[in-house]
């Protein structure tokens, strides 16, 4: 077997692991086109509210008007605010209940593939079976393949000089997949 | 795992196979069916159900004007669609979504092998392979066509019964 460009050591927490499931879930899963789906909910309130002022903001002369006004913002905020969340503690119940998540990996990165294993699974995976990769500030998100969709990497156990070496692989092996997302607060 | 999941758990196999697409399919219908919390299916039909009496109540009662007319039919056609979500929209998209998955992914879809022993479930085909003890399994669930052997909330193997019924 040909020798991995890149070998490393890696154990999750449950904050790595939340954070991924909760970005797997907006980019591919439940949460997907969250945006979409809000903005369709916003102006079907707009549209409400501006029933509701023509008729002087009469609320028992149009009360399906009022509940469908409520209803969509409702539905605003859950798709922006509580879905997201709602995958964040999906992830952490995921995580609580697996054993094999918590262990030890050692991931061996070659040109064409990866594979990761421990004591009791291996499993390797090409790029080419990669949907997306996206880096932010404490994570590696591989999402891809028919099986073992997520594939967490904690930047947290990483040295500096390992993570930046890890991000440079990664874009250059998934070019089309590859995306680096940043904190909004740390932005600021 | 209880000791009900441990007798769902067939004992001393070691089968080999490749899933087919219904096997696909019916594995990803009865995964959706199983894990959608039942809260959820009760919570759809209440709402759906006066959505449409509210609906019904609202064009027989008032006698409105052509605008609030049309919102309550809307109404009725909306709730309409979330009382059946779970029993016919859902599973119409998922047996779809699933069937074209696998159609475009075949090439991608390889045999299996599975052996189980008295301690280790062991499953595992060229890029993949688990070896576990069985008191690393979270739960195992037998549905009409699928044996599910979880690992955790959400990361499943399964194996079609035909296999195992063979």
């Amino acid at each position: 077997m040909a020798k991995p460009v890149l070998k490393f050591k890696n154990e999750l927490s449950v904050r790595d692991y939340a954070e991924g499931y909760r970005l797997y879930d907006i980019r591919r899963g439940r949460c997907m086109g969250r945006k979409i789906k809000a903005s369709l909910f916003f102006f079907l309130a707009m549209a409400m509210l501006f029933m509701l002022m023509q008729e002087g903001f009469n609320i028992p002369k149009l009360p399906v008007c009022s509940i469908v006004l409520l209803i969509c913002i409702y539905m605003c905020c859950f798709f922006l605010y509580i879905q997201p969340n709602m995958s964040k503690h999906r992830g952490e119940q995921i995580y609580k209940s697996s054993r094999l998540i918590s262990m030890e990996y050692t991931f061996e990165m070659h040109k064409e593939y990866f594979i990761m294993k421990n004591e009791y699974e291996s499993l390797k995976r090409y790029y080419t079976e990669l949907s997306d990769c996206i880096e932010t500030d404490n994570i590696f998100l591989l999402i891809g393949g028919t099986e073992k969709k997520i594939i967490v990497i904690s930047k947290r156990c990483l040295e500096e000089e390992k993570k930046e070496e890890l991000s440079a692989f990664f874009k250059k092996e998934t070019i089309r997949q590859y995306r680096r997302t940043r904190s909004r607060r740390k932005k600021k | 795992m209880t000791d009900t999941e441990k007798g769902i758990l067939p004992e001393n196999i070691d089968v080999s196979f490749l899933p087919t697409e219904e096997d696909y399919v019916y594995m990803n219908l009865e995964k959706e069916k199983y894990l959608t919390p039942k809260a959820n299916k009760i919570i759809f039909r209440i709402i759906g159900m006066a959505g449409i009496l509210s609906g019904t109540a609202g064009l027989v009662l008032r006698n409105g004007n052509i605008i609030e007319t049309i919102c309550f039919l809307l109404l009725i056609a909306v709730s309409l669609f979330v009382i059946s979500f779970y029993d016919v929209i859902r599973p119409f998209l998922v047996f779809k979504s699933s069937s074209a998955f696998f159609r475009y992914n075949e090439k991608d879809i390889i045999s299996k092998n599975l052996s189980i022993n008295d301690k280790t479930i062991t499953v595992n085909d060229e890029l993949h392979r688990i070896s576990i003890p069985k008191e690393y399994i979270y739960e195992v669930y037998k549905s009409k066509r699928t044996l599910f052997i979880f690992l955790d909330k959400e990361e499943f193997i399964y194996i079609p019964l035909r296999v195992l019924n063979s």
